[in-house]
């Protein structure tokens, strides 16, 4: 089999073309609304073990489980069925960094809320910190994925050149 | 060991599709024909082609109600692309032009690339191919299906890639091995 250089050049730079096109093209990293249900979960048991006397709580608490469980069995299906997953080797290190940075001061953040609620005298700290914290990962995760995304396809564009 | 060409994935759309399933853990069948721009028939041959070869995984399920269908690079697969485009790169190397070192263990290929594309990718090969073009390197094929130098099979395949052809370097690829004729040259070819 003999090709020329300038085919060559042609093949590569086509396979460059296909991958950025396939990468720009591909869902979010993860379904942002899996996080969300993660908040909605924290925000449950802090509501049914802050507000509700413990007789609720005996009955909410198996319920969130099971609705996080689903959350969970629904979340790995869905990223099992993605129309395309980025291979390990084509995510921008960097997106998962700051994926960790997000967890990190979301996870602070919302202690730090708590306690700063908890300081001022609002009733129900945990649980207004956890409808708090819902809606900023309501807000958050969506921009969050989609640059993680960005990353990779901007990774595909520029790798080493 | 010099990487060779794999002549499994040579071909433009088996290359296409290599390369997309490359960067993807798993692609499914309508991304992956909808990336491409190419037809469910086109992607059904090459997908099982490769998966005889052992290149390709495939994978079937339900969403919803809906049956769908996923693609995989197998390890195989993955070395082959990788050596076939380490082949490439040897090739566009040994031309003269600055080429990085291949990455090992890794599905993304396209450090090279993108040096590749930088120096490269500024010939007449890329210049948009018109009806004319087209025309003739279909022209091409059938005399060489009537020369026996092609198959039918083959036939259907190069004139479907000669259709969806953007530029002349495409065209040129389709039409490398059969070189007597020389269609793209200005000229047409002389009549005998």
């Amino acid at each position: 089999m003999h090709i020329t250089p300038e085919e060559a050049a042609q093949s590569l730079a086509q396979i460059h073309e296909t991958q950025r096109r396939a990468l720009r093209s591909a869902p979010p990293m993860f379904p942002s609304w899996y996080v969300v249900a993660v908040w909605v979960f924290v925000t449950g048991m802090q509501f049914f073990t802050e507000v509700t006397p413990l007789s609720a709580l005996r009955i909410a608490l198996p319920v969130l489980s099971i609705g996080l469980m689903a959350a969970v069995f629904k979340f790995v299906m869905d990223i099992r069925n993605q129309s395309m997953r980025p291979h390990p080797g084509v995510v921008d290190p960097w997106a998962w960094g700051g994926f960790a940075v997000w967890i990190v001061i979301t996870a602070f953040g919302s202690v730090g809320v708590a306690v700063g609620l908890e300081a001022l005298g609002v009733s129900y700290p945990r649980t207004v910190m956890g409808v708090t914290m819902t809606v900023v990962a309501l807000i958050t995760t969506p921009i969050l994925t989609r640059w993680m995304s960005m990353r990779t396809v901007r990774r595909a564009e520029t790798a080493n050149r | 060991m010099t990487p060779q060409l794999d002549p499994v994935i040579h071909a433009t759309t088996r290359l296409q599709i290599a390369s997309l399933l490359a960067a993807a853990d798993e692609a499914e069948f309508a991304f992956v024909r909808d990336s491409l721009d190419i037809s469910d028939s086109v992607l059904s041959k090459h997908a099982s082609a490769l998966e005889a070869a052992g290149y390709v995984k495939i994978r079937k399920g339900h969403v919803g109600k809906r049956p769908r269908t996923w693609f995989s690079l197998t390890r195989a697969g993955r070395e082959a692309y990788q050596n076939h485009v380490a082949a490439l790169q040897a090739i566009v190397a040994q031309s003269g032009l600055s080429v990085l070192g291949p990455r090992g263990g890794q599905g993304w290929s396209n450090d090279l690339v993108g040096a590749v594309m930088e120096d490269a990718v500024i010939d007449p090969h890329d210049i948009r191919a018109g009806d004319q073009d087209r025309g003739k390197v279909a022209e091409m094929l059938h005399v060489a299906v009537s020369d026996g130098r092609i198959t039918m099979d083959e036939l259907t395949e190069r004139i479907e890639r000669t259709y969806t052809a953007r530029t002349v370097g495409e065209l040129a690829a389709i039409v490398a091995d059969l070189r007597q004729t020389n269609v793209l040259s200005s000229s047409p070819p002389p009549m005998s």
